[in-house]
């Protein structure tokens, strides 16, 4: 006996009823009409979730609706009911050994697609794309930059063409890469500055060849930058960010959650751990380079030095923040798209150390 | 028997309701109460439903509990990873049915009917669409213009077509809701009049350049920025207008819901939130501003000290009242929030009604959204996102409990509509963009 409502087809009226079963029968019966009746197998019960309310639609399109939930259950099973296998959804999301195995998976999995997951995917695309595609992306970067924050280089053409030169002839040869590189001088305020883009096309600012003491500095600048797209890291970023978007909207079903504070910390600590990652990277891949073509890797470090003590004119790429300060915080590294510079400048002298060490051999 | 009933008052709580000091004064609410026979025209009971009505205030009641609905979405979760989202049609469902199944008012619940293949359909072509416009966003920042246009373009239809899947999915003591809204009716409201003053500044524009042939851009700002003032002071009108189009054009059956809402009473809202915003703003600043002058703090004076080093003692005070801006300016941003929520909430619900049968009330008060959006903030940061099931549990039973219908008549009249069966695609594609978020009315 299963207390319930009783509804005629389509119809808002509604009656008090009970629900019982008899073998293969079952009757429905309102109060004030004549009952309903009919093979238990015909009916068709919904599933069940959490406590609402359950509705049964008899073969007449009448329903009977209940809040006996367990009621329904026991007859479901009693009677065979093909009904009683939707059950099982029912049957995780009431089991606390179940909840708590898929609460460690989702953690477990959650946090395996940000560490690994994620970067992996984006490694995997970034060097699977062609060197094409990279180059129809950054013609409308560059673009976009010349119109904003950049301005046109005010060096004399001479250096322009000797700097590049050496850029062609020495430095590029030092890989085998199939990018068509290209290097840009840019005048960016007072700021001093390099980046690459992915199709190879790296911006140099006068304020740092102004810098620079020597060539060998400005080299090791440039092949940092070449590290950059050797290693495909633009583009990587640009995929795991992407990643990061669609998993949000995904978990959140909620565009405007990337901007929610608590969402957007996180994404934001993460995107710059990824960013040091690759800053170290491309530093190591410079420092190589130079040993290959006989430059002591110690001239990274100074001009590193040099920014830095240049820096409170503004945010530069190349060194990231502009403290100098060697007591650098914990809290500070993490808000860092690049590593300290004192920590840059102790690897380039522990480079120049190796190169030392083979010079004199 | 006093049948209550909130007729707004002046409505900013700047000023004292009109009502204040008479019996009609509810204290908790801070709204006018009359009594229910002097509200509305258009709302009369005949005989037979006078003696029924009397004695039908209905609240609405929230059954749902938050370790309940934690267990459904934990499980939802994990199997729409496991499944790599394929699941997710499925959660959906089972959460809709999980907040309609345990809404109920005058001993029944709603219904949500949507089959999960219908809705992994569309939500198949909408992570498509999601995906393509993410990548050429990323990657051709031109293309994702044309793409974003085009998108905007069809928003309307999308949501129209969102509004009819959820109305036709939705039931309530066994008969079917329905949306009789126009597809005209939702470009108008949705993208012509909203584009109005944008459009016409266009127009203006390039008048100008061919009679005066003036290409300094400079030229033409007055007239984008009238445009976007235009567009803002529109946005009450436009909230007003969509709200009616979207209650209005829905069925109950064969019942049709009316909602009858006041434009005058939405700019009221805004013009006080404007109001408020001011004086709490220039409190915080003042109050920052007087805390640094008596601690002897001179900011001037640290300037030229800046290019060296500034002691870590002097600055700690400076922190302090970063940290004390910081936290005011978040909490004043969320009572506006809150109070404006509030206030077109009661506005739009204690209007609406069906046939001349029932009438709903509303009464929730800023203070209690305002300390629930603040506590939620609270609670997402420091449970890493896991409260949340804790948190829609909790915004249900408010609104719940602030909700109540008043009965005129009875309810056992109403039969389903036979309804054409239509796809799953503009509610899913709807979903993903987040589009019918902003009409922020679902209960």
């Amino acid at each position: 006996m299963i207390q319930g409502w009783h509804y005629p087809a389509d119809s808002s009226a509604r009656y008090e009823a009970v629900l019982s079963a008899d073998g293969s029968r079952f009757t429905v019966t309102p109060s004030p009409h004549s009952p309903v009746t009919g093979n238990i197998q015909d009916l068709d019960v919904s599933p069940r979730v959490g406590n609402i309310p359950r509705k049964i639609t008899l073969p007449d399109r009448s329903v009977f609706e209940t809040t006996d939930n367990d009621g329904i259950d026991d007859l479901l099973a009693a009677s065979g009911h093909k009904a009683r296998r939707d059950g099982v959804l029912h049957h995780l999301e009431s089991r606390w050994h179940w909840i708590a195995i898929a609460l460690l998976l989702t953690l477990l999995t959650g946090f395996a697609a940000l560490r690994w997951g994620m970067p992996w995917a984006s490694k995997e695309i970034a060097y699977a794309m062609p060197v094409r595609a990279t180059e129809i992306i950054s013609e409308q970067t560059l673009d976009i930059l010349d119109r904003s924050i950049l301005d046109a280089s005010e060096l004399p053409a001479a250096q322009q063409q000797r700097i590049r030169q050496h850029f062609e002839q020495t430095l590029l040869p030092l890989q085998d890469e199939a990018f068509s590189y290209q290097l840009h001088f840019r005048k960016m305020s007072n700021i001093p500055n390099a980046f690459a883009l992915p199709s190879g096309d790296i911006v140099i600012t006068d304020r740092l060849i102004e810098l620079a003491a020597n060539q060998e500095e400005i080299d090791s600048v440039l092949l940092h930058e070449i590290g950059h797209v050797v290693h495909r890291h633009g583009l990587q970023q640009v995929l795991h960010s992407s990643f990061m978007t669609i998993a949000i909207i995904m978990i959140s079903g909620d565009v405007t959650a990337t901007s929610n504070i608590a969402v957007a910390l996180p994404v934001f600590l993460l995107e710059n751990h990824y960013s040091r990652e690759n800053e170290t990277e491309a530093d190591h891949y410079a420092f190589e380079r130079m040993l290959d073509a006989g430059i002591d890797p110690v001239y990274f470090g100074r001009i590193m030095k040099s920014i830095s003590s240049n820096a409170d004119t503004g945010k530069t790429d190349i060194t990231g923040i502009k403290e100098t300060d060697s007591n650098e915080t914990a809290l500070l590294k993490y808000l860092s798209t690049h590593p300290s510079t004192p920590d840059r400048v102790q690897q380039a002298e522990q480079y120049s150390r190796q190169f030392s060490h083979r010079t004199t051999q | 028997m006093e049948i209550l009933s909130c007729h707004d008052s002046a409505g900013c709580g700047l000023f004292k309701p009109i009502c204040a000091g008479t019996d009609k004064f509810h204290s908790d609410t801070s709204i006018c109460v009359y009594r229910y026979e002097s509200r509305q025209e258009g709302f009369e009971m005949n005989e037979t439903t006078r003696t029924e009505a009397e004695a039908a205030t209905r609240s609405f009641q929230f059954t749902g509990k938050g370790g309940e609905f934690f267990r459904i979405w934990i499980v939802n979760l994990i199997l729409s990873i496991l499944t790599l989202g394929i699941y997710s049609a499925w959660a959906k469902v089972r959460t809709n049915r999980y907040f309609y199944g345990n809404t109920q008012v005058d001993n029944s619940g709603f219904e949500y009917h949507a089959r999960p293949l219908a809705i992994l359909k569309g939500r198949l072509i909408a992570v498509t669409l999601l995906l393509v416009y993410v990548l050429i966003g990323q990657l051709f920042p031109a293309a994702g213009m044309a793409f974003a246009l085009l998108l905007l373009l069809a928003t309307p239809w999308v949501m129209w077509r969102s509004m009819q899947f959820n109305a036709r999915m939705s039931s309530y003591r066994n008969v079917r809701f329905g949306f009789n809204g126009s597809l005209n009716d939702a470009y108008k409201y949705l993208l012509y009049i909203p584009l109005i003053p944008l459009l016409t500044a266009l127009l203006a524009g390039i008048v100008m350049w061919f009679v005066t042939g003036n290409a300094d851009p400079g030229a033409y700002v007055p007239l984008v920025v009238t445009a976007f003032l235009v567009t803002y002071l529109m946005f009450p009108f436009l909230q007003k207008a969509i709200t009616t189009y979207y209650i209005g054009n829905h069925r109950y059956g064969q019942g049709m819901l009316h909602v009858d809402l006041s434009a005058k009473k939405y700019y009221l809202i805004y013009l006080c939130m404007f109001g408020w915003s001011i004086l709490i703003f220039a409190g915080i600043f003042l109050t920052a501003a007087a805390a640094m002058y008596f601690s002897g703090i001179n900011i001037a004076a640290m300037l030229p000290a800046a290019e060296g080093e500034i002691p870590a003692m002097a600055m700690a005070p400076v922190i302090a009242a970063t940290v004390f801006v910081y936290i005011a300016m978040l909490s004043a941003g969320v009572w506006i929030k809150a109070y404006v929520k509030a206030h077109v909430r009661n506005h739009v619900f204690s209007n609406i009604q069906l046939d001349n049968v029932l009438r709903l009330e509303s009464s929730i008060t800023t203070g209690r959204l305002f300390r629930f959006y603040l506590a939620n903030i609270l609670l997402m940061i420091f449970t890493l996102g896991f409260a949340y099931p804790w948190i829609k549990v909790r915004i249900a039973r408010i609104m719940a409990d602030t909700t109540h219908a008043q009965l005129a008549g009875s309810l056992d009249q109403y039969v389903s509509l036979q309804q054409s069966r239509q796809s799953a695609i503009g509610d899913e594609i709807g979903e993903a963009f987040d589009l019918d978020a902003n009409l922020d009315l679902a209960f």
